[in-house]
């Protein structure tokens, strides 16, 4: 799989190690070039320093080919934008990203756009595992 | 927390070695068909033992750092693996020379891989026109595997565990990236290899013909001629080299495939995938034009001052060809090797020892300093006068383009101007090594050229009577010449560091 | 009347030559390393003829190897004897001894160095090399081989078990 992954934040740097170590095909976008220290010297993927909504840098990434796109920068403005590019205008297969906000869901849903809270999944994980916990007491 | 012990960390490396080490004995099978195929009973024989041993041996290592796996390398580390395995595997892809009685010694079966492997194309081999076909097979399978690498080879077959792949494509003198990952762009330079190799079998097999060879030799020495000419090798199944032929056609279709084979593959990537002019935007291919148009016109005077040959036809096939063959460092040869220091004449000379050591572009099978350096160095030259006519205040960012429009970094300079330093300082070396054993200076620095940059060209210091001395201080340099320096200095620095850490 | 004495020399040169075999039989690597004195000049070489026989019409490229380095021999197929052997592996071929006129950098021929041949001699014919060659490689190839497969079969086998 060829795969984007902009933004080399800590979920980035994992998720480019994850696809990585499975044989991937990983780009990895971050306009600030002391983030690619999250990843592992010599890392076996294409490291592109430069802002990810910006077309040429996205080309230059090959999103052209690109069979999937994950934006995980810090920003969900960004990382929305990063994603209608990608789905509207160069038509990639799958793409995803992170948004902090939960409230964005449904209207992001709405525009066709898959997106991850990592704060509504953290919520709903302690949710349910406590639930559990005291199902089984 | 436990701390590693370092002699902990030899076992990833061997585990990875191993695995080189297994594909080189496998690619001893295909001498073995073909040798079976040509009824060589005592060939298949040699090769069924050293294949067999030879992956033998990779299984062994394979079994000893097999715990150890998917430890992650350093850097420096997947620069000892690339480096040890081509040491390793040259002494055991030298067994079927030495005892199929081929080569006279081990140092000069050694010397002969090392040379395939390596693309420079100098051979001990002994009595050339009666090799096997086994034999022949066996030396361009070493050539056109050691053009794209064999850690390259090697790579292609690793499914898991790839996070290391990177570092070790990068000890192998390569660093261009036409894939994000390392394993994608090792397959991707090898479907690019096998591409050219159905078409340029065919060609080569008929332009083989049409010299007036029968079907089978003409398949035969089509493809080997075929393998070696895209590698920018240098062997041919002949003792006359490419003079054998007596045909302008066979030279022409040979000089087009070693100049193909001697561009980089992300220009072949990029070509293929479409954008076609990437050739004449190329660094790389502008500077290799420029610094043959030079070379070419200084080898004309040489050899017009000298009336070396005595019309235009003779000078295209002699002159330009062996400039071309030594800038591309691929070392075809239509003259015997004494003429050029009986014959052509210091200027000329000169000037192909300048062109053996600039050579073909980075990431191809070629040798040399490498278009691109070159090219990188003279933006850097130019650059540096443009901003002494600027104003103090300003900053300009200066880029050269290369498959994409490149910041002219302090960074690839300065790699840059290492790599050819160190390219200079091993040429130096064995001049004067050469020198000390008596041999004139032109024929010096010719033939260190040749062997620095992989070229393969002879003057004729290279023989099976040359000193012993001499031709490990070939091997050396041609080992060096290949992987660049860094990973063997590496090499050298773990072997030294482990030892002295007991 | 200068010239007299030269012609006279010339002339006796000349039946020399007619003689043949008075001319000296040079090696391959007088022929390579003296091509600039030798070159337009009548030679005679003698070595086994190698690899193939590539015909031009009614010429013949040989390649003939006294054993250092082979020379190309440019032959009017007439001269050429019907069963010519040619060396190849496990075969030495025919013998030939040439006359004929050595270009350093042939004007025909793109500035190949090659020998025009007049007269062609076979000297001795060729034969298949008698070499006796060990069979007990064949055992310690098929016990390496062996001992690779089980060994690749242990590995296969640990991969699966981590697996």
């Amino acid at each position: 799989m060829f795969l984007i992954i902009a933004g080399c934040t800590q979920v980035g740097a994992l998720l480019v190690k994850k696809f990585v170590d499975t044989g991937h095909n990983v780009v990895v976008i971050d306009r600030d070039k002391g983030n690619f220290d999250y990843l592992e010297t010599g890392c076996n993927c294409l490291m592109i320093h430069g802002m990810p909504i910006d077309e040429d840098v996205l080309k230059e990434a090959g999103i052209e080919r690109a069979d999937a796109l994950i934006a995980v920068t810090a920003e969900d403005n960004m990382n929305i934008m990063i994603s209608q590019i990608a789905k509207h205008l160069y038509h990639v297969p799958h793409v995803m990203m992170q948004a902090n906000h939960p409230e964005r869901q449904a209207v992001l849903s709405a525009k066709g756009l898959h997106m991850i809270c990592p704060i509504a999944l953290t919520a709903d994980h302690f949710y349910t595992s406590l639930l559990q916990k005291e199902n089984s007491i | 927390m436990v701390i590693e012990k370092p002699v902990k960390r030899i076992y990833p490396m061997l585990y990875f070695i191993g695995i080189i080490i297994v594909v080189l004995g496998c690619l001893q099978l295909v001498p073995l068909v073909v040798s079976l195929i040509y009824k060589e009973r005592f060939i298949s024989s040699i090769f069924l033992a050293t294949a067999s041993f030879t992956i033998l041996v990779g299984e062994g290592l394979m079994a000893i750092g097999y715990r150890y796996r998917s430890t992650k390398l350093s850097f420096g580390e997947g620069t000892v693996v690339a480096a040890g395995a081509w040491l390793l595997g040259t002494m055991l892809c030298a067994l079927p020379y030495y005892f199929s009685g081929s080569c006279l010694s081990f140092i000069d079966s050694c010397f002969d891989v090392m040379s395939g492997l390596t693309t420079t194309g100098l051979c001990l081999i002994q009595d050339m026109d009666h090799l096997s076909n086994g034999i022949n097979m066996w030396r361009q399978t070493l050539t056109f595997t050691g053009g794209q690498g064999m850690v390259v080879l090697a790579l292609t077959f690793l499914t898991k565990d790839q996070s290391n792949a990177y570092k070790m494509y990068v000890g192998e003198g390569k660093d261009e990236k036409l894939f994000p990952n390392a394993v994608s762009t090792a397959r991707q330079i090898w479907k690019i290899s096998i591409f050219y190799l159905i078409i340029g079998t065919v060609v080569m097999t008929f332009a083989a013909r049409s010299a007036g060879l029968a079907w089978d030799r003409a398949f035969l020495h089509g493809m080997w001629v075929y393998m070696s000419a895209w590698s920018t090798g240098g062997f041919a199944p002949m003792s006359q080299n490419i003079l054998y032929y007596h045909s302008s056609l066979f030279e022409l279709c040979a000089v087009v495939f070693f100049v193909i084979g001697s561009l980089n593959f992300a220009l072949h990537h990029a070509v293929l995938s479409g954008r076609v002019s990437e050739i004449r935007k190329n660094i790389e291919t502008i500077t290799f034009t420029i610094s043959f148009i030079i070379l070419s016109s200084l080898v004309t005077v040489g050899l017009m001052k000298n009336n070396v040959y005595p019309d235009l036809l003779a000078f295209l096939r002699k002159g330009l060809f062996h400039l071309i063959s030594g800038q591309t460092t691929t070392g075809f040869m239509t003259v015997y090797a004494k003429q050029f220091y009986y014959e052509w004449g210091d200027i000329a000379l000169v000037a192909m020892t300048i062109a053996m050591l600039l050579g073909g572009s980075a990431c191809s099978t070629a040798g040399g300093f490498k278009a691109l350096r070159i090219g990188v160095i003279f933006e850097t030259f130019k650059t540096e006068v443009k901003k002494l006519l600027l104003p103090e205040s300003r900053i300009v960012e200066y880029r050269i383009h290369h498959i994409k429009e490149m910041i002219l970094s302090d960074s690839l300079i300065r790699s840059s101007f290492l790599i050819v330093t160190a390219y200079l300082v091993t040429f130096t070396v064995g001049t004067l090594i050469t020198l000390l054993f008596g041999y004139p200076l032109t024929m010096a620095a010719f033939e260190s050229a040749s062997v620095t940059g992989n070229v393969g060209l002879s003057i004729g210091v290279t023989s099976t009577s040359m000193p012993l001395l001499l031709k490990i201080t070939y091997i050396i340099m041609m080992w060096l010449g290949r992987l660049e320096f860094m990973s063997i200095f590496a090499l050298i620095a773990f072997i030294l560091k482990g030892g002295l850490k007991k | 009347m200068k010239k007299i004495p030269l012609v006279l020399i010339l002339s006796l040169l000349c039946s020399n030559v007619v003689k043949a075999g008075t001319l000296p039989t040079y090696t391959s690597i007088e022929l390579i390393e003296q091509a600039k004195s030798l070159n337009q000049t009548e030679v005679i070489y003698q070595g086994e003829v190698i690899g193939d026989v590539l015909f031009r019409g009614e010429q013949a490229w040989l390649s003939v190897s006294d054993g250092v380095n082979a020379i190309a021999v440019y032959v009017p197929i007439q001269l050429l004897p019907e069963d010519l052997a040619l060396g190849r592996y496990l075969y030495t071929g025919d013998i030939i001894s040439v006359k004929g006129i050595l270009h350093r950098a042939c004007q025909n021929h793109g500035g190949d160095l090659d020998l025009h041949v007049s007269y062609l001699e076979r000297t001795s014919l060729g034969y298949p090399q008698e070499r006796e060659f060990p069979e007990y490689i064949w055992i310690i190839g098929g016990v390496f081989s062996g001992i690779a497969l089980i060994g690749a079969n242990y590995l296969k086998k640990r991969h699966e078990v981590s697996e």
